[in-house]
């Protein structure tokens, strides 16, 4: 738009400047180009840009690679609030065969809006792509399967397993800080832990299960406060079978102040109500589409149970189909018919109050490779929330991997 | 009443005057630390030129904070001010911005500043490529050609 609008520059009005005086380091001169100005302006300029950018910025010039790459540029970002949520998925696979797989890290590109005047159609490619983890883009930290909050751009760690393969307990928690890439320690937890569940709600982190309790007292339930930095036991969950098994605790949630526990199989599902402290089995309609595909957005219980997603109705008691998927139908995962299928890979994620689908499937033919699909959905509560409705902005193939693949891990972070 | 207004003439690098209120010198927070040092009616700022200081002024008298009675201070209500600044960026090429934020660097005038740098961002995303974007703000790349292929490699992803 203002293209032309340089290349009639007048410079000569400066031209009247005395020649004979050194040019003091503020300009007497014109300054023709945006390399002769001080870095952080060049960062101002740069963190008002959406991050999908950047690749073609980084090839412009090796100063501006490294100044995309600098620290500096997300604390502007985030001083001005210009953050953006990024989607990091772990996948593990081998490329060539008889060797071993190996945990990467993805980030999902989502390419700058262009104008579609061509009509395409969401069917065709959306150039929306998973990326190995760029140089320029803050990363995530390498890979563990112990569990994880995410707090703006930091991701807290609790517990063990801390190497990969290695499954250890340990009361460590750490904290990774996406754009310095850098680690720091927290006061360790009053139990030791090994794959823990946790959540965050109000500047407290919620930690659970990942260890064996056998007695109530024992801290197998415990809080965070993030302003004093101290640990609480909370009362644990009243049922020693799901005390006595480290892993029987899949995955919590927090909606409207009451903790939401998902657990193995065989066990009783659970809610902790945070202002009472008090622990309630979960109601049977709850638990009866409560798949292990599940998060919470603002509130509400999303999961993908029976090829369907659905929501829990919290004033109705009621799962109820979220509308606007129906299309969705028609690219779904054949792994599996109910989720927590083994094969099925059905991954639902908070992207910053949208909705985020990641699934997998089988490229049609050879069967010797899968494809990684990914959904973004807004979400809109009509009729006085007693509806859901979810918006498809796009749906893709953004990768494809060999079928012996596994899922590792998916983060939504703000950076 | 202290509010009275108080005039102060800045005399630019090529000897431009300009007669503004303190009201208006106060938007700059390097121009308000020298007002209040130096009483004198007279500042000569010998880093920025007339032409940029005009530009300068004309921003400052837009945004000139007016302290209602209340002391709750309001300017221009917010959609004129944007629609204005709309218009005070679009009418500017690219070498007067570039200047713009040196002076309004210099004289500390966060809002310009930051306004200026989102006219810079506008402009880069609108490039349709690297060399497109080098052209425009005239930057010469610093990469070998190597380098260059390299990074493009590195990048492929990114590009249709």
């Amino acid at each position: 738009m203002i293209l032309e609008e340089e290349v009639e520059t007048p410079p000569q009005k400066k031209a009247k400047l005395p020649p004979a005086q050194p040019p003091p380091p503020f300009h007497h001169q014109p300054c023709l180009s945006l390399s002769s100005l001080p870095n952080d302006i060049t960062l101002n300029c740069f963190a008002r840009i959406p991050k999908s950018y950047y690749p073609k910025i980084s090839l412009v010039s090796k100063t501006f690679r490294s100044l995309l790459s600098s620290s500096d540029l997300y604390a502007a970002r985030s001083q001005m609030g210009t953050t953006e949520i990024c989607l990091y998925i772990c996948l593990q696979y081998s490329t060539e065969h008889f060797t071993l797989p190996s945990p990467r890290w993805f980030c999902l590109y989502v390419k700058p809006k262009r104008n579609l005047t061509d009509g395409r159609t969401k069917e065709k490619s959306s150039g929306n792509l998973l990326v190995p983890v760029p140089n320029h883009s803050p990363s995530p930290p390498p890979p563990h399967a112990s569990s994880t909050v995410m707090i703006g751009s930091q991701i807290y760690l609790f517990g063990g397993p801390l190497d990969d393969n290695v499954r250890d307990y340990s009361a460590a928690v750490r904290v990774y800080e996406c754009r310095s890439k850098t680690w720091r320690n927290l006061p360790n937890m009053n139990m030791e832990r090994c794959y823990a569940s946790a959540c965050v709600h109000d500047d407290k982190i919620y930690v659970m299960g990942g260890c064996r309790a056998r007695f109530e007292h024992q801290s197998w339930f415990e809080m965070f406060d993030i302003k004093t930095q101290t640990w609480e036991t909370l009362p644990a969950n009243p049922d020693q079978k799901v005390r006595l098994g480290c892993k029987n605790v899949r995955k919590i949630g927090v909606a409207h102040e009451k903790i939401y526990v998902k657990t193995d199989l065989e066990l009783n599902d659970w809610v902790y109500d945070l202002k009472e402290r008090k622990w309630s089995v979960a109601d049977l309609e709850l638990s009866l589409y409560w798949s292990n595909s599940w998060c919470v957005i603002d509130n509400v219980i999303y999961s993908y149970s029976f090829s369907r997603y659905v929501w829990y109705d919290l004033k109705s008691g009621r799962w109820k189909n979220v509308r606007g998927l129906e299309l969705l139908r028609k690219y779904r995962s054949f792994s599996g018919v109910s989720s927590g299928y083994p094969n099925c890979v059905v991954e639902l994620v908070n992207y910053g109050g949208k909705l985020v689908i990641v699934w997998d499937k089988f490229e049609r033919r050879g069967r010797s490779q899968k494809n990684i699909w990914c959904a973004v959905v807004a979400l809109r509560r009509i009729n006085n929330g007693s509806i859901v409705w979810g918006e498809i902005e796009w749906f893709d193939v953004v990768y494809t991997v060999p079928k012996s693949y596994e899922f590792l891990h998916s983060l939504a972070v703000s950076v | 009443m202290e509010n009275e207004k108080k005039m102060i003439t800045l005399k630019s690098s090529d000897d431009v005057t300009f007669e503004v209120e303190e009201a208006v010198v106060l938007e700059s927070q390097f121009l308000s630390h020298l007002v209040q040092d130096c009483p004198a009616p007279e500042h000569k700022i010998k880093e920025v030129t007339g032409k940029i200081l005009s530009k300068v002024v004309e921003y400052c008298e837009k945004h000139v904070v007016v302290v209602v009675d209340g002391g709750d201070s309001s300017s221009s209500s917010g959609d004129d001010l944007k629609k204005w600044d709309d218009k005070f960026i679009k009418e500017m090429d690219l070498s007067t911005v570039y200047d713009l934020i040196a002076a309004a660097n210099y004289l500390n005038i966060q809002a310009l500043l930051d306004l200026m740098c989102q006219r810079v961002a506008d402009v880069i995303t609108a490039c349709k490529d690297h060399k497109e974007i080098r052209e425009t703000l005239g930057i010469v790349s610093d990469y070998t050609a190597e380098e260059e292929a390299e990074v493009l490699k590195e990048n492929e992803w990114a590009f249709d």
